[in-house]
């Protein structure tokens, strides 16, 4: 381990030391960018495995059309002022901003950690959080590439927003920091496998949290709507209407303080006009504030983990 | 048969063992999958504050189809795991070849290899969910109902069972299927609403016939809540007898697990390790 401290230590220092120099800098980034293209070409070694992204998220989206369709027709076409289209068009943008952001790595890393790869990977001479932000980079591009279908598809039967300006960029930069929220929240959730070994529940257990709490399976305005509003019909005889918009109320404000949301419901939420715009300079805040947040975290984290890594044999 | 029960016991001993070792990661996955249910659960619940009924289905009524699709599937997923290893590596990395050498049937060795715990959080929350729509909508089962609802029960895991083993015998040819299974599993999210608000014909084919999730859920459900002139309306099949379904359901499952089981054997043929 005192091999590993010290070349690490000695890399970072060289780093800083010659970081203003252009050729360091360009090496530097060739180094990163070959683990990106790599990541990319295994990526496309299993092209079929990318067959079968693309028909689950058509079944998804499918589902939910369906399913919305319903709902909205039982209710004369409006749902708390939204339209039919505005929600389904919000969904898309929030399976569009989900898949762009997606990151598998968190499983990678948790592999490495139990099977004591990491070891060999901590030896090389690179970061090996920012090794794993060039492969994420990599798949990304593989993930947009993959949205093409969809994208085609939502534009030529549901039809893309034109959006101000202004909009346009704040939903630029949200789309930009949730990727990045993203990321190290699953670095961290990798990492979790120093202590737990074994994380197969917990990466199920993120997956459902973010499919409510992202707002992916419902807006988590339509939270607040409900809770604020007066409620038509009581689904269940023996919950009382105060008890429901608490209860829904209760779920808003959890999900503000969760990170989920800052993954991808702002972003969707911002493009489809579902945040109202004098709300998205709130939103752009609370994202930064889970960047640095969830930087903290992993910083942390990782300098646990270092203490704590025992490898035998690897 | 008893030396069947005898191994089978001996395989659950091993799962036990094996799920006190990770508790902590056993937990987290009861808890993600129960947590889906939930979620799903609040989303119906959310949407029925502000609707009456969805495709002319109540609340409790859209519960019914949500519990029972759930306990199905709650059930497949606790006995029937084992197979998506088949799909996702077990060819691959040679490890199949074990079951090839032991005196055992090789895919009830399969089956028994495994047993996944985390199925009983979706199997009780179905359950619960079943039960609750079922008092609501004062729906009595008489004794030959019940009949028919264990019928129906069984039929629906058949058909489970002959999907996944389909898509996971496609793997003797291609090394891995994880894929397809994946994909063929996850059209059973689409069963989790009635049919009736699916308004695409192709769609709703496919989800009787090809994919047959919709029997699995839907129509022993509907069997109970509907006549069957408008169910015959939805699957688009003029019927005029009310023991249709009774043998519809079956057959169905019948079809597909002989042609699951065809593929698998024609698999097992082929098969030849990856030699590794």
């Amino acid at each position: 381990m005192s091999l590993f401290f010290s070349k690490r230590k000695e890399m970072t220092f060289r780093f800083f030391y010659f970081y203003s120099k252009e050729l360091i800098l360009k090496k530097f980034f060739s180094k990163y960018f070959c683990f990106t293209s790599n990541s990319l070409k295994v990526m496309y070694t299993y092209r079929f495995r990318i067959m079968v992204w693309i028909i689950g998220d058509f079944t998804f989206l499918g589902v939910e059309y369906y399913l919305w369709t319903a709902i909205f027709k039982a209710n004369n076409g409006v749902l708390y002022n939204y339209s039919l289209k505005q929600y389904i068009s919000y969904l898309v943008a929030g399976l569009l901003c989900s898949r762009i952001t997606e990151c598998f790595l968190d499983f990678e890393v948790a592999e490495d950690i139990k099977l004591g790869h990491i070891i060999m990977k901590m030896l090389k001479p690179v970061n090996y959080v920012g090794m794993n932000f060039a492969r994420h980079l990599g798949l990304s591009v593989g993930n947009a590439m993959n949205l093409i279908p969809l994208v085609l598809f939502t534009g030529i039967f549901i039809g893309f927003q034109k959006v101000s300006f202004f909009v346009g960029i704040s939903f630029f930069l949200s789309i930009l920091m949730a990727y990045i929220i993203k990321f190290f929240f699953i670095m961290f959730l990798g990492m979790t496998a120093f202590w737990l070994t074994n994380v197969w529940g917990l990466l199920l257990f993120k997956g459902h949290m973010l499919a409510i709490f992202s707002g992916q399976l419902m807006a988590i305005s339509l939270f607040f709507k409900i809770g604020t509003s007066e409620t038509v019909f009581l689904p269940v005889s023996f919950i009382s209407e105060n008890v429901i918009r608490h209860f829904f109320l209760g779920l808003g404000y959890l999900s503000y303080c969760l990170p989920f949301q800052a993954m991808a419901y702002t972003p969707a939420g911002i493009y489809t006009g579902i945040i109202p715009q004098n709300q998205i300079a709130v939103h752009l805040i609370l994202q930064v504030f889970w960047i640095v947040f969830m930087y903290g975290l992993l910083q942390f984290t990782w300098s646990r983990a270092l203490k704590k890594v025992t490898v035998l044999g690897g | 048969m008893r030396r069947f029960f005898l191994i089978y016991f001996t395989f659950f001993k091993q799962q036990i063992k094996l799920l006190i070792e990770y508790r902590m990661d056993f937990m987290l996955g009861m808890g993600a999958l129960a947590l889906q249910q939930v979620s799903l659960f609040i989303i119906i619940f959310a949407v029925f504050t502000r609707v009456s009924a969805i495709g002319g289905y109540s609340f409790n009524e859209i519960l019914l189809f949500y519990g029972f699709s759930q306990m199905v599937k709650g059930i497949d997923h606790v006995y029937n795991d084992n197979i998506w290893l088949v799909g996702w590596g077990k060819i691959q990395n040679g490890s199949f070849s074990q079951y090839l050498i032991r005196p055992i049937n090789i895919i009830t060795h399969v089956v028994m290899e495994r047993i996944q715990f985390d199925g009983f959080g979706e199997l009780i929350i179905g359950a619960v969910i079943f039960v609750y729509a079922k008092i609501t909508l004062g729906l009595d089962f008489t004794f030959v109902q019940w009949l028919v609802f264990i019928l129906f029960l069984i039929s629906g895991l058949a058909i489970f069972f002959a999907i996944k083993m389909m898509c996971a015998s496609i793997a003797f040819w291609t090394i891995v299927s994880g894929e397809i299974m994946t994909v063929a599993y996850e059209i059973n999210n689409f069963t989790r609403y009635p049919l009736d608000i699916y308004k695409s014909v192709l769609l709703k084919s496919v989800l009787l016939y090809l994919l047959p999730f919709a029997v699995v859920s839907y129509l022993p459900m509907v069997y109970f809540l509907r006549s069957s002139s408008h169910i015959s309306q939805v699957i688009g099949i003029n019927y005029s007898s009310p023991y249709f379904l009774i043998i519809f359901i079956p057959a169905i499952a019948c079809v597909m697990l002989s042609a699951a089981f065809f593929i698998w054997n024609m698999g097992l043929k082929r098969y030849s390790a990856t030699g590794t």
